[in-house]
């Protein structure tokens, strides 16, 4: 996202929260 | 060079800035014949609590997304006109297509997209500001 303003401009990077990363597949036990 | 789509920012996206959506800070935005047209609320105290970026202090503040680019865009540009400082940012790279501006003088400011190729073909969009409504503090 950029941000901008009479003064400048800048890219941000945007507030989305981090999402989580996908749970392994658990073994079987023996 | 081919011009890209421009509309209101919506709260599909989510939070933009300072916890705050698309809804917290306009409403009806509409974009027709390069002109900006709906209603910005006033937001006090601004959208940067550090108070030294761009989104700093109380005022209006209009949130636009934009698509179609160009097949041969290799750059793009976007900034609000006339600006004091940087100007227009090189976002290509960003995948937002998004972007929130602080509107200190409907009147004069645009906001300006330039799309460029890499054999230095430019299309300048720009989008006047002066329709918008700017609601009273409450």
């Amino acid at each position: 996202m950029i941000i901008a303003s009479e003064d400048r401009a800048e890219v941000v990077k945007t507030e989305k929260p981090a999402e989580k990363p996908a749970e392994k597949p658990k073994r079987a036990k023996k | 060079m081919s011009d890209l789509t421009v509309a209101a920012e919506t709260d599909a996206f989510g939070t933009l800035y300072d916890g705050k959506k698309a809804s917290d800070l306009q409403t009806d935005i509409t974009i027709a014949d390069g002109e900006v047209e709906g209603s910005l609320k006033y937001i006090s105290g601004g959208l940067d609590p550090s108070g030294t970026g761009p989104l700093a202090g109380s005022g209006y503040f209009l949130a636009l997304k934009w698509s179609n680019l160009d097949e041969a865009t290799t750059s793009l540009k976007v900034g609000l006109t006339p600006s004091e400082g940087t100007g227009l940012v090189e976002c290509f790279a960003d995948s937002d297509r998004n972007g929130v501006f602080k509107i200190t003088d409907k009147d004069k400011q645009f906001v300006t997209i330039v799309q460029t190729d890499a054999s230095g073909n430019e299309n300048w969009q720009n989008f006047g500001l002066s329709k918008l409504v700017l609601e009273a503090a409450t």
